[in-house]
């Protein structure tokens, strides 16, 4: 029963902590620079394209965990299988189009209504026609793609990003809204279990191997440019993911502070009972919630299979409990303690390493760790409130 | 409460069932049919039942197969050979790899029970007891080979090994490789990942200022794709020898064009088969695979099927000259075997340890087009029986 | 005295049974499975007296079990095993002197070294020092976060655990990646699982009904108003952590001994999901309650493997369909019996018509290969699990027992909500004529 203040607030508030960590951390990075003689400008500069990819890449799935907990303070341990069921569906959407068109009319017609069912509450479309008008060239245009074309791994992106969206509003729907108002503890329960249930469903429908994931697609192709007497090696996806998370940030941001609909979140994060009471569709709002944060963890997932080049069901656990670990870092339920925690986890994990090679393998360990300390020492994160129990 | 009892009296009943022999010889199968290792898993129980079907029954009993999937952990290995020493086995086959064969060996030759390794090469495995023998060869052999190829042949004076430390096989071999590599006056590097590691960055890193000629992989393909993707990313354009760990298809579909022109030391294909003898009794037997399974492609047979075929031959002839189901005769049967015409070649056990003698190591080399187009094509092949 | 005569009685039956069981040929399966049964129940009662009776939420169960196994293996390892070859990674000071025998020596109990099970009763009790030493640093966050949080402090903890034996500079004392194999076998017999298991049942049974139990439900039930009657919160939350890691020790040096091996996979998260399934089941809070949701839940994991062998796809489509019918007749009648209304809800329906739909359609395309193929469902038990633990969260969250335990009343003894007779006769309010002034006539009042 703590009582908590504002939670998805926008402006950063604690900027103390925030400046003695990237001091100490700069000052760290710098001394060892200048300790590591073949540690040039080129491998600074790899690496950090490496960290804002893998940064980005926590943040948006770390973002997914914030915002639900900020709504109804549960801790969504599925969040990584959304992440996987994400990479997933763009796999398919890749290789299997173009569908036979009665198979592209089906699945259009199933995705569709299962998503317009899950959704007509969303975006208060109260009026049939307007949700006709709207609904059915979308409709359209996704039987043309899934029947006529072999889809890009953009249009995959967004038709995955869909259905995806369409999957968390259901977890929600089946697992979790059945227990509002239930104890914490049996919420997390619920979501450990259905955590395990959709990583060991993906397994059965999908196969318990690891499957290649290499679209031909300008994303893949080596590239390289010169610093000084070295190159610096990369491929388009560590270019593309920063720009693409930075796209969606500002997206979410606007929708956040923006809209009537945003409004309405960080009102039943602040307290939902009197957002009810203030005329709020709670029920909405959380669904709403999962959808966004869904749809983030689907692009997540997309571009981490393209940056990896290969999906597999469980590749969801270990990016998800660290993006988890990001999330509770920069401070759970602030949307930007999410990205500077995910932000920092990533650069901790990819520099770390890499300033101290002796250290590799304790790579998944800093998470941990990090968590651990920060919950003890300040457990509203980097940039939260501080938490006072009043009896 | 009441149906716990059921079960336990239901299950009771059908082990009771279960024991009754009635003219048919168990064999189990311990196979990793899914997880990492699937690939491979699935492969050998093919090449396993297209020797059943040729040969179904003897001592004029049938031969009943009898699968267990270890589910690629060693836990699952344990509770197979736990379940097959319950059923009363004569002899189990698998598991293909060594982390996951040392386990069940323990228990199978406390238990008695004779067990073939189908495509364990790990010394160790054969080294736990006289029940326990091998269809393949041992990584010293294999290492040895390799770095024999890629210092003398290839002129590396520089190489950088990558090895999988969580895993037994993919240890021992790096090990034997860096150790001969070393004697014949090589450099080298060692870099270490776990099982499910996608992110090379910092073992590529580690590298880099040692500028490699040749790198040696020594693990398997769910770690292998990513680890080709990013080396070549990196721009690494060094040539890649690995081992047979990754005569597995995941390797070309999981990383496409990144794998073109890897050559890999692997169980040897009917073509390399030095004898001729021998490598008419392997195409025929590729021949009679693939009518048994008509909708096997060409990338399902390899050198793997033939060790599963032949590890059903060998415990199905030691049973026949053995004249019974005694499990110790059976044995005393098998280790005696010389010269018995396998399909993967000439098999000899007598006066080895269980690792057979003289098995031919090839080496392949894989061109790949795109994920979907790709082959492998031999090189050579060559005898362990030729390293010293 | 009724009930410790039924007690011991009880006690007999099931040492007999079980020795029974050990001479009967071709009990071997279930043989592994009672004893696994023991094996988990030991760790699912630790489990329980965080979760269930002191009522935190602890997710780092698996971390350890993990250093109970390994320091149990390392110490047991023989000598044949402890080569250079066979532990490639440990230092050659672990492997000399992480060895109880020699401890033993040392100590001048050389002959206690003749006896393994002797050895394995000092290498037990050793690992669960160690656990719980571990258990009291992890206890200790507990005493300033809750709920949410302090779940999530534990869970950090069993990872790093997990993950700390394949780091370099542990391996050399944990054999890094490649685990521990040869350990002896005898603890993960049937026999020794028992006699822990008994102890262990005794143990926490005079744990629950002791002073500190009653504190431990306090903490629960109101940790404030607890602390004012004078419970000392940090010495009850930290003993309690202590305790239950000590046991979780134990349980997982016996799993060391009957996998005789151990290494960095067999202990992992999945581990505590598994223990959290079990007490759910059975009712947190409840010591029988851990032992009957531990017996279902290995249950269906070892005799759930029909489940998942190859059959055509149309068998495991009836099946799907066939039980959301199922289901769906079930919950009719259930919302029936409880007066439930609307007895049937449009989500309903919609189910329902899924499952009837999926069975027309089944039969429609009955012929076509996608329905005849061969289909193998990998996890199926797996899954299960998870649905099972969906469904009790939100259908029955006190599980089978809810906190209550087992007790020979319960079977035995009279009904307390019907009077007896003696009961009725000297309810004062119905005999007696000054207070009844019915009393007396016939119906004893009634008019």
């Amino acid at each position: 029963m703590e009582a908590r203040v504002s939670t998805m607030r926008v402006p950063i508030t604690t900027r103390g902590t925030l400046f003695v960590v990237l001091a100490v951390f700069f000052l760290l990075v710098g001394w060892r620079i200048q300790a590591l003689p073949d540690y040039t400008l080129a491998r600074v500069v790899q690496d950090f394209l490496n960290a804002l990819t893998l940064g980005s890449l926590y943040a948006l799935i770390a973002l997914g965990y914030t915002m639900v907990y900020g709504i109804i303070r549960l801790i969504n341990f599925a969040h990584g299988e959304i992440f996987m069921l994400g990479a997933y569906f763009a796999f398919f959407a890749m290789v299997l189009t173009p569908l036979p068109l009665a198979l592209a009319l089906l699945t259009t017609l199933l995705l569709g209504g299962t998503a317009l069912l899950v959704t007509r509450s969303l975006f208060n479309l109260e009026s049939p026609k307007k949700t006709a008008g709207l609904a059915f060239p979308l409709l359209v245009g996704i039987f043309v793609l899934l029947g006529f074309r072999q889809l890009g791994w953009i249009e995959a992106l967004f038709l995955s990003m869909i259905a995806t969206a369409v999957s968390g509003v259901l977890l929600e729907l089946v697992a979790y809204r059945p227990l509002r108002g239930a104890p914490r503890e049996s919420m997390l329960i619920t979501a450990i279990a259905a955590s395990f249930f959709l990583q060991n469903m993906g397994q059965l429908v999908f196969g318990p191997y690891v499957k290649g994931f290499n679209p031909e697609t300008v994303l893949n192709r080596p590239l390289s440019f010169r610093i000084g007497p070295e190159e610096v090696y990369f491929t388009g996806v560590l270019l593309v993911v920063p720009l693409i998370t930075g796209l969606l940030l500002l997206l979410l941001n606007f929708f956040v502070t923006r809209t009537r609909l945003g409004k309405a979140m960080r009102a039943t994060a602040q307290d939902a009972e009197v957002a009810q009471m203030m005329g709020v569709n709670v029920h909405q709002v959380i669904a709403l919630t999962f959808f966004i944060g869904s749809t983030l963890a689907a692009a997540a997932g997309v571009m981490y299979a393209i940056r990896f080049g290969q999906i597999h069901p469980l590749m969801g656990l270990l990016p998800g409990i660290k993006a988890f670990a990001a999330a509770v870092i920069g401070g759970i339920g602030s949307l930007p303690g999410a990205v500077l925690g995910g932000l920092l986890l990533g650069f901790i994990e990819i520099y770390v390493v890499s300033l101290f090679p002796t250290l590799s393998a304790y790579k998944d360990v800093f998470a941990f760790v990090l968590l651990i300390l920060i919950l003890l020492f300040r457990p509203s994160g980097l940039i939260g409130e501080d938490l006072t129990e009043k009896v | 409460m009441k149906k716990f009892l059921l079960a336990v009296i239901l299950s009771l009943g059908t082990v009771a069932l279960a024991d009754s022999h009635g003219g048919t010889i168990k064999i189990g199968i311990n196979l990793e049919l899914s997880g990492r290792f699937a690939a491979i898993g699935q492969q050998t129980l093919m090449g396993i039942q297209a020797a059943h079907a040729q040969r179904p029954e003897v001592a004029g009993m049938k031969v009943e197969l009898v699968v267990c999937d270890n589910e690629t952990s060693r836990e699952g290995s344990v509770a197979c050979a736990r379940r097959f020493v319950d059923e009363g086995v004569i002899g189990v086959l698998g598991a293909i790899s060594t982390s996951m064969s040392i386990p069940a060996a323990e228990i199978l030759q406390d238990a008695g029970i004779i067990m073939i390794s189908t495509s364990s090469t790990n010394p160790q495995t054969t080294q736990i007891g006289d029940y326990i023998f091998r269809m393949a060869y041992t990584d010293d052999f294999q290492g040895k080979l390799a770095a024999a190829y890629v210092v003398n042949d290839l002129g590396a004076k520089k190489i950088a090994v990558f090895r999988q430390v969580d895993d037994d096989y993919s240890f021992g071999l790096a090990g034997f490789f860096d150790e001969t590599a070393k004697k014949l006056g090589a450099q080298t590097v060692v870099q270490d990942f776990t099982a499910g590691t996608v992110d090379f960055t910092a073992q590529l890193n580690n590298i880099r200022a040692f500028k490699p000629d040749v790198i040696y992989y020594s693990g398997f393909c769910a770690e292998g794709a990513p680890f080709m993707k990013q080396l070549r990313e990196q721009g690494f354009q060094q040539a890649v020898i690995g081992a047979d760990a990754i005569d597995d298809k995941q390797c070309p579909e999981g990383a496409g064009k990144a794998f073109d022109g890897v050559v890999f030391t692997g169980f040897a294909t009917p073509d390399l088969i030095p004898d001729p003898e021998a490598k008419k009794r392997a195409e025929a037997f590729k021949e009679f695979f693939f009518q048994t399974f008509k909708d096997a492609k060409p990338g399902d047979f390899n050198g793997f099927v033939l060790a599963g075929a032949d590890a059903y031959n060998v415990l199905v002839e030691a049973i026949a000259r053995a004249g019974s189901t005694d499990r110790k005769k059976v044995r005393d049967a098998l280790a005696s075997l010389e010269n018995f015409p396998g399909v993967s070649g000439d098999v000899t056990y007598k006066g080895t340890d269980g690792t057979p003698k003289d098995r031919t190591i090839g080496f392949f080399k894989y061109e790949v087009m795109s994920p979907d187009n790709w082959k492998k094509t031999a090189l050579f092949g060559k005898s362990t029986a030729e390293v010293e | 005295m009724r009930d410790r005569i039924l007690t011991l009685a009880t006690l007999i039956l099931a040492t007999l049974a079980i020795y029974g069981l050990t001479q009967m040929e071709g009990s071997g399966s279930l043989v592994s499975a009672l004893t696994l049964v023991f094996i988990w129940s030991i760790a699912a009662i630790s489990l329980n007296l965080i979760n269930g009776q002191l009522g935190i939420l602890s997710l780092g169960h698996h971390g350890f079990m993990m250093i109970g196994g390994y320091l149990t293996a390392l110490l047991m390892l023989p000598e044949k095993e402890r080569s250079p070859f066979r532990t490639r990674l440990l230092s050659d000071w672990a492997r000399e002197n992480l060895d109880l025998n020699r401890w033993l020596e040392a100590l001048g109990l050389g002959f206690l070294a003749q006896s393994t099970d002797a050895k394995f009763v000092i290498a037990l009790i050793l690992a669960g020092l160690a656990a719980a030493l571990v258990g009291l640093i992890v206890g200790i966050p507990s005493l300033r976060l809750k709920g949410d949080y302090l779940a999530i402090v534990t869970f950090g903890f069993g990872e790093i655990i997990r993950l700390l034996p394949n780091a370099p500079e542990v391996a050399r004392f944990t054999n890094g990646p490649l685990g521990i194999k040869g350990v002896p076998g005898d603890a993960g017999t049937l026999w020794w699982t028992f006699a822990v298991f008994l102890i262990t049942l005794w143990f926490f049974s005079r744990l629950k009904f002791s002073s500190y139990g009653r504190a431990f439900e306090g903490i629960r039930e109101d940790e404030i108003a607890a602390e004012a009657m004078g419970v000392n919160l940090a010495y009850h939350k930290v003993l309690a952590f202590s305790i239950s890691a000590f046991f979780a020790g134990v349980a997982g040096g016996l799993y060391a001994s009957y996998l005789q091996s151990v290494d960095t996979q067999t202990f992992n998260f999945f581990v505590t999901f598994f223990l959290l399934v079990a007490i759910s089941l059975g009712g947190l809070g409840s010591i029988t309650g851990a032992v009957l949701g531990t017996a279902i839940v290995l249950l269906v994991r070892i005799y759930g493997g029909f489940l998942e062998e190859p059959r055509p796809a149309y068998v495991a489509l009836f099946a799907i369909s066939g039980l959301m019918i199922l289901a769906f007749a079930f919950s009719v009648y259930i919302r029936r019996a409880r007066h439930l209304r609307p007895v049937i809800e449009p989500k309903h329906l919609i189910f329902l018509g899924t499952g009837v739909g999926l069975m027309l359609l089944t039969l429609a395309f009955f012929s076509t290969p996608f329905v005849q193929q061969e289909v193998q469902f990998f996890g199926m038990r797996k899954i299960l699990l998870a649905v099972l633990l969906i469904l009790i969260m939100i259908y029955r969250r006190e599980g089978i027992m809810g906190r209550s335990e087992f007790s020979w009343k319960l079977l035995f003894g009279p009904r307390e909500d019907i009077p007896t007779e003696e009961q009725r006769k000297q309810d004062a309010w119905l005999t007696n004529p000054e207070l009844n002034p019915d009393a007396g006539k016939g119906n004893n009042g009634a008019s």
